[in-house]
């Protein structure tokens, strides 16, 4: 559901000389049409951003609207194997079949969904094909995954309709592949919504109240990862990175939070392959949105984590970062993506080459709360200078206004 | 080592400043490459740099805009509408040493200091960075550091190909060459303010011709061709006084009679001597 949440609701935190500047910019592309379509309604760092960005748009006089794309099993497998192969896994190819089925999906959604807006925006790669059935306005693909290195033939497949577009946008300047010449390019954070169900304030009571429903002991220390399960995201790594905590702190306890998403078919195979991972080991919970985890509940379990972890391999931003840093929580993570961005060594956290020196780190924060308060609290001045919604949303509609503005 | 010694003050502008302003700044005689914007209470709103008024001029940015009101309506409009929003916003009682290791973690070449009512207090760039480097040995060799992957030119192609293949590649400078002898450099800089030195060219700003017509000349009688150079065994401490001494952002890389091996730019300069001699050892040979 989105929340009919208003510009100004956030002058409290970004001031209200912010909000007018967002006002300034909105009147140049007042009454605009801008649809966003994307693969899955939760789940995700994109789900998480329109969630925001739609209905602050709404609030400032544009006609944003969201829609996700419809597909199968053999759709959303694929889709997640384009997924993978763009991040770099060069073990995998489309069959013909897959191809065929790719495009035939996004063909009959392209019958279903309303794409005639003045600004179309295509998110990831699930949806690209639909620029096939552009009718007008401008288009706009908007990239949120590491493109830097892609596999070569799936790449080969997927290009032609990236040089479709008006304009690509790409999470960093790095991630844009080298083969992409002409094309209009913004390069765009994404960024976190401190008034949303997953990052609004909670008094220690909801706290509670949510980690007994959950049967977690609050009086023990937590450490976690929230994260969708796929071989990107380490999620071994973090177990074992528990195991040998548990050595020297024996009464540790790990949350691993995730969900399944709609366009994510892996998710149930490396859920199960976590669950197995972890059954031998005491004080391992690992929860989702099929036991009821939602976005208040991953606000809650964040707020109690004495240290986030954030092992992945590869990264697009990293956006369950920035939300740990919101919370207050110190983060040890890998260099991957936009991680270094985020947790800046020794300030608002600890970056990591490998598990041993996560085991250290964590150890560490865990015997020091000065320290760990006092990462903490940097955390939350870096979010907010650095990468709240607002700012997300200015940038949006600097490329309205480059596209349709007056 | 303080902050306050790699601090540096840089020309800003205010958000509602036309965008012709930025022009006049990154094309004039001083010639910073970026251009922070900030608001009436002086709080960082964004950025402006070179490339993005050349993508403006190309027709790359502003594209609607550009359609209604043409390349003099553009110029008017307020910065505001063109910049980059920044997400390296750092307090003022942050340390050098974070700074660099943010810099070389990121592979970026500046951070913003703001004081705690969020003014914007200078930027510390690689300029600022570099400049505590001069008359320093590092021990690493031109050639481990250079970029050997370059665009080059022709010295007969037109400033406007010239400038879009600079938008086209991401790159601010490409070296002028003929069958890799280099001839010469030209820049983003360079064409700025081409734009803006020439008197015909007030045409542009004031009356609406043809980006076209201004960008006609041919890149020979633009580029630099008085060059500053390093060969590929000096030492990356050369790299870093020339790059200061000539107040220039990168350097060609030169074997035998003025064939081309790389380019080192300031950015990957000072990131790679960071990444390769450690923090510690550059912030002690910048004391």
């Amino acid at each position: 559901m989105l929340v009919g949440r208003r510009v100004e609701d956030y002058i409290p935190i970004v001031g209200a000389d912010e909000v007018n500047s967002i006002f300034e910019l909105a009147e140049r592309v007042k009454g605009a049409k801008v649809i966003h379509v994307n693969a899955t309604s939760y789940g995700g760092g994109v789900a998480e951003i329109l969630k925001s960005i739609v209905p602050l748009a709404n609030s400032i006089g544009l006609n944003a609207k969201w829609q996700v794309l419809k597909g199968n099993p053999i759709f959303f497998s694929t889709t997640k194997k384009i997924h993978n192969a763009l991040q770099g896994d060069k073990s995998i190819k489309l069959t013909v079949d897959m191809q065929e089925n790719y495009l035939k999906v996004n063909d009959l959604n392209a019958k279903l969904l309303d794409l005639d807006g003045d600004v179309v925006i295509i998110h990831d790669p699930q949806p690209l094909p639909l620029i096939n059935y552009r009718r007008g306005g401008k288009w706009v693909w908007r990239c949120h995954i590491d493109t830097s290195e892609p596999n070569q033939n799936v790449w080969s497949f997927i290009k032609p309709f990236v040089e479709k577009y008006d304009a690509l946008v790409f999470s960093r300047e790095r991630y844009v592949p080298k083969d992409i010449y002409g094309a209009k390019i913004f390069v765009r954070y994404p960024s976190l919504d401190p008034l949303s169900e997953k990052n609004k304030p909670l008094s220690q009571t909801e706290i509670l109240r949510i980690l007994e429903k959950f049967e977690v002991d609050p009086d023990k220390p937590i450490i976690g990862q929230v994260a969708r399960f796929d071989p990107w995201k380490n999620t071994l790594g973090v177990i074992d990175v528990y195991r040998k905590i548990r050595e020297k702190i024996p009464d540790i306890q790990l949350l691993l939070i995730g969900s399944f998403a709609h366009d994510d078919p892996e998710g149930a195979e490396w859920y199960k392959k976590t669950v197995e991972y972890a059954s031998n080991s005491q004080d391992i919970r690992i929860l989702t949105n099929l036991e009821g985890v939602g976005d208040l509940e991953v606000n809650a379990f964040q707020r109690s984590f004495t240290v986030a972890l954030q092992l992945s391999i590869k990264e697009g931003f990293g956006l369950t970062v920035t939300e740990a840093l919101w919370k207050g929580v110190p983060v040890v993570a890998t260099r991957a993506g936009g991680i270094p961005l985020q947790v800046i060594d020794g300030i608002t956290g600890f970056l990591v080459d490998n598990l041993e020196e996560a085991v250290d780190r964590v150890i560490l924060l865990l015997k020091r709360c000065w320290l760990t308060r006092e990462l903490g609290r940097n955390g939350v001045e870096h979010v907010k200078r650095n990468f709240l919604v607002t700012k997300d949303l200015k940038e949006y509609l600097r490329m309205h206004i480059e596209l349709v503005g007056k | 080592m303080q902050l306050s010694n790699i601090l540096a003050s840089r020309p800003s502008l205010r958000w509602d400043d036309p965008l012709l302003l930025a022009l006049n700044i990154l094309g004039g005689k001083q010639t910073p490459y970026r251009i922070t914007v900030v608001d009436e209470c002086c709080r960082v709103k964004g950025v402006i740099s070179g490339r993005r008024i050349l993508e403006v001029l190309l027709g790359k940015r502003g594209e609607s805009i550009k359609t209604q009101k043409g390349i003099k309506g553009i110029l008017r409009e307020p910065v505001n509408l063109f910049l980059d929003e920044v997400h390296n916003i750092f307090p003022e009682n942050v340390t050098p040493q974070t700074i660099l290791q943010y810099i070389a973690e990121n592979n970026i070449g500046y951070v913003f200091v703001v004081d705690q009512n969020g003014a914007f207090k200078g930027v510390v760039d690689e300029a600022s960075i570099l400049n505590k480097l001069k008359d320093k040995v590092f021990d690493i060799k031109v050639e481990d550091i250079m970029n050997r992957t370059i665009h080059t030119v022709l010295p007969e192609i037109s400033l406007l190909e010239a400038s879009t293949l600079m938008v086209n590649f991401h790159v601010r400078r490409l070296p002028v060459t003929i069958n890799n002898t280099i001839m010469g450099i030209i820049t983003i800089t360079d064409i700025l303010r081409h734009v803006l030195m020439k008197e015909k060219h007030l045409e542009l700003l004031l009356h609406d011709v043809e980006v076209e017509d201004v960008l006609k000349e041919k890149v020979k009688e633009v580029m630099c061709s008085e060059l500053v150079y390093v060969n590929p065994v000096d030492d990356a401490g050369e790299a870093v006084n020339k790059i200061i001494n000539n107040d220039v952002s990168c350097l060609p890389v030169i074997v035998g009679k003025n064939s081309l091996a790389g380019i080192v730019c300031r950015v990957d300069l000072l990131v790679k001597i960071i990444k390769m001699k450690g923090i510690q050892t550059v912030l002690h040979l910048m004391r």
